[in-house]
């Protein structure tokens, strides 16, 4: 399962607190540097030994939602297209409990631009529309409880939708 | 007792253990991948929640996904089932994080016995003999030579992270040792990311015995008898039976002692198999520890009448354990067979489809535990299992005559379906295992020489 695992030992006089928060950057930054989400991370602070484990084969963790093994999302219009879970969690509208939501009904979204968040053991992921177009139909109300592959959003690429 | 109980598995073990917690009065939660839409344990459950793609490590495997799920449904507890995250010491920690009990013993003995020369140490310790060998793991070819010379060939190299019969590799004299080192090393980094090895004797002609315990978070702890599961073909257990047959008298109660007192002194909680290799003359040793469930646990339901599911989930509820050894007492014989959706005439090559006919067996001391039905598909994203047959009976050659009568009760077909059934037939008639001269090559020798004599 491992392919690649650093392990780094560091002496200074520096506080623990100070030592887990310059161990947690360096992580971030070593989990940044892949395109996949590390599968396990595991840490211990005197002596520091930091362990991280990426999925083998390249596969994503976190796997994007595959609309071609899912039952067929609500249809009824075949130009609609619906933005999936990528897995179990939260469903989130808005980037901050209170904020202006990430889009509303109507709106244009371009690809790739970000219309919610998924929450799935405190790891927050972005949500990105997967085609150009106006959002006809919010899904999954805000902070709900989805399943792998539920529609979230619908996008009519055309604009018309009806 | 738990309300909600998730079930993270699938196939027949996700049902056999639904079954235990709908007559418990537990709520049922299944999670399935795409593929298994519609299992007949998305069907019996509860409530079901998708957790993934037919890619088991996008799903089954998937840590957060089956957490989520958990806390979607409200459930207090998760039953790993066996394989997927069975023995995964980080799932295990994961939910006791969040505060969701895993069904099996704590994320650090699982740690301690998933390190295969790790358990040799420890049961060495305790008292339970193991065989000659390392109790570290050998980082070099010369060590693992030193140490063969000492104790004498042949041996076996084994992947520190293996079980269940991979990533294990035979040296017959010193000059195979350091090609077979290297192999089975790089085999072990394959198969389980860890390349770590170790060594043992290995002794021929042995029988691979099981003993089931069951231990408390409380220091206490049963054994429930053994099982033989010598019939193997390439480490893969075809036909597994208790009690063991043609043991030397005290052989099984000595090795059920010992397994209960290497499962106490290593803080044990909850079901487990201690396996053991059993030479001709009766002489035992221990080779692994299964943390979890194993897939032939029902011959030792049926020889004791206790319902191991239903005790571990009142393990993990915290219950005291209410089974005391003297309690503990075994009737007859029962007979597992598993049959496979595998073609036997083409090397037990798996066989997907869609399966149009499925008829299991019935009829007096039949258990069928399957979770096939006429219209499933076959999936090859998983394992082949589709259904265990198991029998029970007064003594074996009832047994045998009863296993072989309910397994020719079978009809499973669909295009390009085969089952292992007429093969499992075939070898419990064999005079080898009739007169319970078998071991764990029998099956090989068997299929070389088909008039059965050895």
């Amino acid at each position: 399962m491992t392919d690649t695992t650093y392990t780094k030992e560091e002496k200074t006089e520096v506080s623990q607190d100070e030592l887990l928060r310059s161990v947690c950057a360096r992580v971030a930054q070593l989990a940044e540097s892949s395109k996949l989400g590390p599968r396990v991370i595991r840490m211990s602070v005197s002596g520091i030994s930091v362990e991280v484990e990426w999925p083998e084969s390249g596969n994503p963790v976190i796997p994007s939602a595959m609309p071609g093994e899912l039952e067929p999302a609500p249809a009824d219009n075949p130009n609609v297209n619906h933005v999936c879970a990528p897995t179990v969690g939260r469903f989130y509208h808005c980037p901050s409990p209170g904020a202006r939501p990430f889009v509303t009904v109507g709106d244009r979204v371009e690809e790739g631009q970000q219309v919610g968040i998924l929450e799935a053991m405190k790891l927050m992921m972005p949500i990105h529309a997967e085609t150009t177009g106006i959002v006809e139909e919010i899904l999954a109300a805000d902070a709900a409880s989805v399943e792998f592959g539920e529609a979230l959003l619908a996008v009519s690429p055309s604009g018309g939708g009806e | 007792m738990f309300e909600t109980v998730l079930i993270a598995n699938r196939g027949e073990i996700a049902l056999r253990i639904a079954r235990t917690c709908r007559e418990m009065g537990i709520r049922v939660v299944a999670v399935y991948s795409t593929e298994d839409e519609d299992s007949a344990v998305v069907r019996f459950a509860d409530e079901a929640v998708r957790i993934g793609p037919a890619d088991a490590k996008q799903s089954y495997l998937l840590i957060p996904a089956v957490i989520e799920a958990a806390k979607k449904t409200g459930a207090q507890a998760i039953h790993p089932g066996y394989g997927f995250l069975s023995e995964d010491p980080d799932f295990a920690e994961i939910c006791a994080q969040d505060d969701v009990k895993f069904i099996g013993p704590s994320g650090s003995t699982m740690q301690e016995l998933a390190d295969k020369s790790r358990t040799r140490a420890l049961m060495r310790d305790a008292g339970v003999p193991v065989l000659p060998g390392s109790t570290e793991p050998l980082d070099d070819w010369k060590d693992a030579k030193e140490l063969a010379d000492e104790i004498g060939y042949p041996v076996l190299l084994k992947a520190v992270a293996g079980g269940g019969g991979r990533g294990i590799g035979l040296a017959r004299d010193a000059a195979e040792l350091r090609g077979v080192y290297r192999e089975t090393r790089s085999q072990a980094q394959a198969l389980f990311g860890d390349g770590r090895v170790y060594l043992e004797r290995f002794v021929e002609r042995v029988r691979h015995i099981e003993v089931q315990v069951l231990c408390d978070a409380y220091g206490n702890g049963v054994h429930l008898g053994e099982r033989d599961c010598s019939l193997q073909r390439r480490r893969q257990k075809l036909v597994e039976e208790s009690p063991a047959p043609g043991l030397p008298p005290g052989v099984a109660t000595k090795m059920g002692e010992l397994a209960v007192q290497g499962a106490l002194a290593v803080g044990y909680e909850g079901a487990g198999t201690f396996e053991f290799v059993v030479d001709e003359h009766g002489a035992f040793h221990l080779i692994e520890v299964n943390c979890r469930l194993q897939v032939e646990h029902p011959v030792t339901e049926m020889v004791t009448g206790f319902d191991l599911v239903a005790e571990q989930l009142k393990v993990a509820a915290g219950e005291p354990l209410s089974i005391r050894q003297q309690d503990v007492e075994f009737r007859g014989t029962a007979i597992e067979g598993r049959i496979n959706a595998e073609n036997p005439a083409l090397g037990f090559v798996p066989t997907p489809g869609v399966l149009e006919t499925f008829e299991p067996a019935g009829g007096p001391f039949v258990r069928v535990d399957s979770h096939g039905f006429p219209g499933m598909t076959i999936s090859p994203a998983y394992d082949s299992l589709l259904a265990k047959l198991i029998v029970w009976a007064p003594d074996r050659e009832r047994a045998i005559a009863r296993f072989r009568r309910a397994i020719g009760e079978f009809h499973i077909a669909g295009h390009g379906v085969s089952s292992t059934a007429s093969f499992l037939s075939d070898i419990v008639d064999r005079p080898v295992f009739r007169n319970a001269e078998h071991h764990t090559n029998s099956v090989e020798q068997l299929q070389q020489r088909p008039d059965g004599t050895h």
